[in-house]
């Protein structure tokens, strides 16, 4: 099948899962042979070229934090419009792409900076059929005004048919919440892992011996990293030495080190930066635990997946995405977001209560038998050729899209400068 | 069969709370038009703005849907709102009344990417040329106008169909006992472009003219009363339909006279898009004087349901002349209204309208099964 995917961002351009699952994805329909291309934006730094890869798209890059504090607030606000709205720009570069390639489908990733309403809006009056990988809640993301809920944009993102993959139900609940009705069959499919299953290894946890635990990725409150450290210190109070515990991921805040000193634990918590995924891979042997008290709004929550491939046993908070789709005392451990509750998890294992090893195998087993890419791309194939049949009868014009776009896009400019004006 | 759904998009509508004009009375009377005189074959949204949200049936068949303003703009025809797009949900077509205006551009995007049919009707009032810079009338599916000289305005790929008139023939009609004429008549609101000044000008001194219309430009209203001193005319700026209709029954000439340059130097590509306070007293039976200016010679038949004038010369001359010739008066009248039952009837613009709206409706539902 000729497949069109967009996304805002490309490897080796990434900011986080989002796009490098992407790639993982368009990587896995190459290798069953579909022609595929890829729209993104143009990179933020420069990278090699690669065939199937057209980087056309404008960003308007309101990831840049910097710039966004630091620009005027109607330069602001129509960065913002370029992003959420519409830019006249990526809808001719789309409908120029869709007109020379003539894909079957289009598979939307991640639209937040490419003016991702106006790009949905093409697609739907060129009568594409798409089909949306929702990884976090971008249509939200895009119907925001000021940011607040704007039901008129929601209700106009209602109009727009196609199907859409959530990696959990409570993704696809959260952006329901918010008042967004999908106007299209939503599919729940988890996140998966990449990769050759590794040889068994060759140690587990075991009572008495030391505990290692290990957390990857962003690193915030949000992600639960402050529970991490103060369930350590709730079990170094409580007479367990033997438990350490290492956080990798970028920060720039002083304010962690302060409360490992703090509490005292130097020596058994450790911020050891930011490490590379494939070298994160070779050290998740290395751990017993992977730690993830996270916030209950985590779509999913690819790393503790990952760690449980490499018999690295995840605990969750109970409350989100990936949560879903292990079964506690099975393949991971739950617990609530707080200090207490995931301390009590700890304590568990540590006591002999649990036994990590057959957690370990099982969920190792099941993450790479269910949450690998190819029953993913197994189920999303069939998915493709059923949308790929819908009639495209009524479809507009590729030439008034792009007038429509400009009108759209130069109608918020205007409206912008004047409430600024004003 | 269920009723086509028609929603009219203006930025204005005829009523005290937002604009009397000839741009707001024509969606206005074609609304009523086509729930009167087709059967019912369609309902019509009339879809305007306001600071609050407002419904209120209009007559069996047309609802007028006020809504909420983003905020109120520095030109009136510029007001937008976040619910046009569910407004216009339900409708099979979408007739676009003031094409150059902000709150237009907003109706053609959110009608195109509903692919809605769109017609389009310009009546003159120009407040944005953004749509005009994107060609966005070549999105338009038909365009209607009511005079060859709107038409001529027009530079797009879209089709143009002229369909002249609009006067509501029922309600504007000759009385059964005509009350004696004493008077000539000016209707219309009191703006510089209307060239009233010209009409007291050229009034006789022993003729009287009442001069009816809201005074939208307090220096022109001021000059038309200096101007008036000596003269007999009287201004009646607060009046109703009812007593329209009895100011068109008992004179013995409607005049027109606008202008393409005004008495303060201003020019007017448009002054006159059709005229349409020329229809009403002619539905009236009463006989029409009109400028040799933009659309209005186009329904005033020289000699023969009116006149046109050229100068204030001429129009003292035809003043005099139909005071003086009741007869005259009479027979053109008579040929007015027969102009009107033929030609300028809502009973005429609706069936054609119905045929233009029927057509695109089923063309675009064939396009899309």
């Amino acid at each position: 099948m000729k497949v069109l995917a967009l996304s805002n961002l490309y490897p080796p351009d990434v900011i986080g899962g989002y796009e490098l699952a992407c790639a993982q994805a368009v990587d896995g329909l190459l290798g069953r042979g579909h022609d595929v291309r890829v729209m993104t934006g143009a990179p933020r730094r420069p990278v090699p070229a690669v065939p199937h890869v057209y980087r056309d798209f404008r960003l308007s890059d309101i990831y840049n934090e910097y710039l966004l504090n630091n620009a005027a607030p109607v330069t602001r606000d129509i960065w913002q419009a370029e992003a959420r709205y519409v830019c006249a720009h990526n809808v001719h570069a789309l409908a120029n792409m869709l007109d020379e390639f003539q894909p079957d489908v289009i598979y939307v990733w991640n639209v937040l900076g490419l003016g991702g309403l106006g790009v949905m809006a093409a697609l739907d009056y060129l009568r594409y059929p798409w089909v949306w990988q929702l990884d976090d809640v971008v249509p939200l993301w895009l119907c925001e005004v000021g940011q607040r809920m704007n039901p008129a944009l929601l209700r106009s993102l209602e109009r727009v048919r196609g199907e859409f993959i959530s990696m959990s139900s409570r993704l696809a609940d959260r952006i329901r919440l918010h008042g967004f009705q999908f106007p299209g069959e939503v599919h729940y499919l988890p996140g998966w892992i990449i990769g050759e299953k590794p040889e068994p290894r060759d140690r587990y946890f075991q009572p008495g011996g030391p505990l290692r635990i290990i957390n990857a990725g962003q690193i915030g409150t949000h992600k639960g990293i402050d529970l991490i450290i103060e369930a350590v210190a709730r079990l170094r109070d409580l007479g367990y030495e033997n438990v350490t515990a290492d956080i990798f991921g970028h920060t720039t805040e002083s304010s962690w080190q302060g409360m490992i000193h703090t509490h005292q634990l130097e020596g058994k918590v450790a911020m050891r930066g930011p490490l590379p995924q494939a070298e994160l891979f070779k050290i998740l042997p290395d751990y017993d635990v992977f730690a993830f008290p996270t916030h209950d709004k985590e779509p999913f929550g690819l790393a503790p997946l990952e760690a449980l491939g490499q018999g690295c046993v995840p605990i969750l908070s109970r409350e989100c995405g990936v949560a879903e789709w292990l079964v506690h005392g099975v393949h991971c451990l739950k617990s609530e977001k707080s200090a207490e509750s995931l301390a009590e998890s700890l304590q568990a294992i540590l006591d002999g209560e649990v036994a990590l090893e057959g957690l370990a195998k099982r969920g190792s087993a099941a993450a790479w038998r269910d949450f690998h890419l190819d029953p993913y791309l197994d189920k999303l194939e069939p998915m493709f050729e059923r949308v790929s049949t819908q009639s495209r009868a009524g479809a507009g014009e590729l030439g008034d899209v792009y007038r429509l776009a400009l009108l759209a896009e130069k109608l918020a400019h205007l409206m912008i400068h004047e409430a600024h004006v004003a | 069969m269920a009723a086509r759904k028609l929603a009219y998009l203006t930025p204005l509508y005829f009523d005290d709370a937002s604009c009397i004009g000839g741009g707001e009375r024509y969606p206005h009377n074609l609304a009523v038009g086509l729930a009167t005189h087709l059967e019912g074959e369609f309902e019509v949204d009339l879809i305007s703005y306001g600071a609050e949200p407002l419904t209120k049936v209009i007559c069996p068949g047309v609802t007028l849907k006020v809504l909420r303003a983003v905020k109120k703009p520095r030109i009136s025809l510029d007001v937008v709102s976040w619910d046009v797009p569910e407004a216009i949900a339900g409708a099979d077509l979408v007739h676009i009344h003031m094409a150059y205006t902000r709150s237009n551009e907003v109706a053609m995007l959110a009608a195109k990417l509903q692919r809605k049919p769109v017609v389009v009707t310009d009546h003159g009032g120009h407040s944005s040329w953004l749509g005009s810079s994107l060609g966005i009338l070549d999105l338009a599916d038909q365009i209607t106008c009511y005079s060859d000289f709107g038409r001529s305005f027009y530079q797009t790929s879209t089709p143009i169909t002229v369909v002249k008139g609009g006067v509501n023939g029922d309600q504007f009609t000759p009385p059964e006992v005509r009350p004696e004429r004493d008077r000539v008549l000016y209707v219309g609101r009191l703006l510089p472009h209307k060239g009233i000044h010209n009409l007291i000008k050229a009034l006789p001194d022993h003729l009287k003219l009442t001069v009816c219309g809201r005074p939208y430009h307090p220096d022109y209203f001021e000059m038309l009363k200096n101007l008036a001193q000596g003269k007999d005319v009287d201004f009646v700026t607060d009046a109703d339909d009812a007593a329209i209709l009895d100011l068109y029954r008992r004179a013995w000439v409607n005049v027109l006279p606008s202008v393409y340059r005004d008495c303060y130097g201003n020019s007017h590509v448009a002054p006159e898009l059709m005229g349409f306070t020329l229809l009403e007293a002619m539905a009236c039976g009463t006989p029409a004087i009109c400028a040799n200016t933009a659309a209005m010679p186009e329904f005033v038949r020289h000699g023969e349901t009116g006149f046109v004038f050229n100068s204030i010369e001429e129009l003292h001359a035809q003043l005099d002349l139909l005071a003086s010739t009741p007869s005259l008066v009479e027979a053109m009248g008579r040929a007015a209204r027969h102009a009107i039952d033929t030609e300028f009837d809502l009973r005429v613009v609706s069936r054609t309208m119905g045929a233009i709206y029927r057509g695109l409706i089923d063309r675009r539902k064939e396009a899309a099964a």
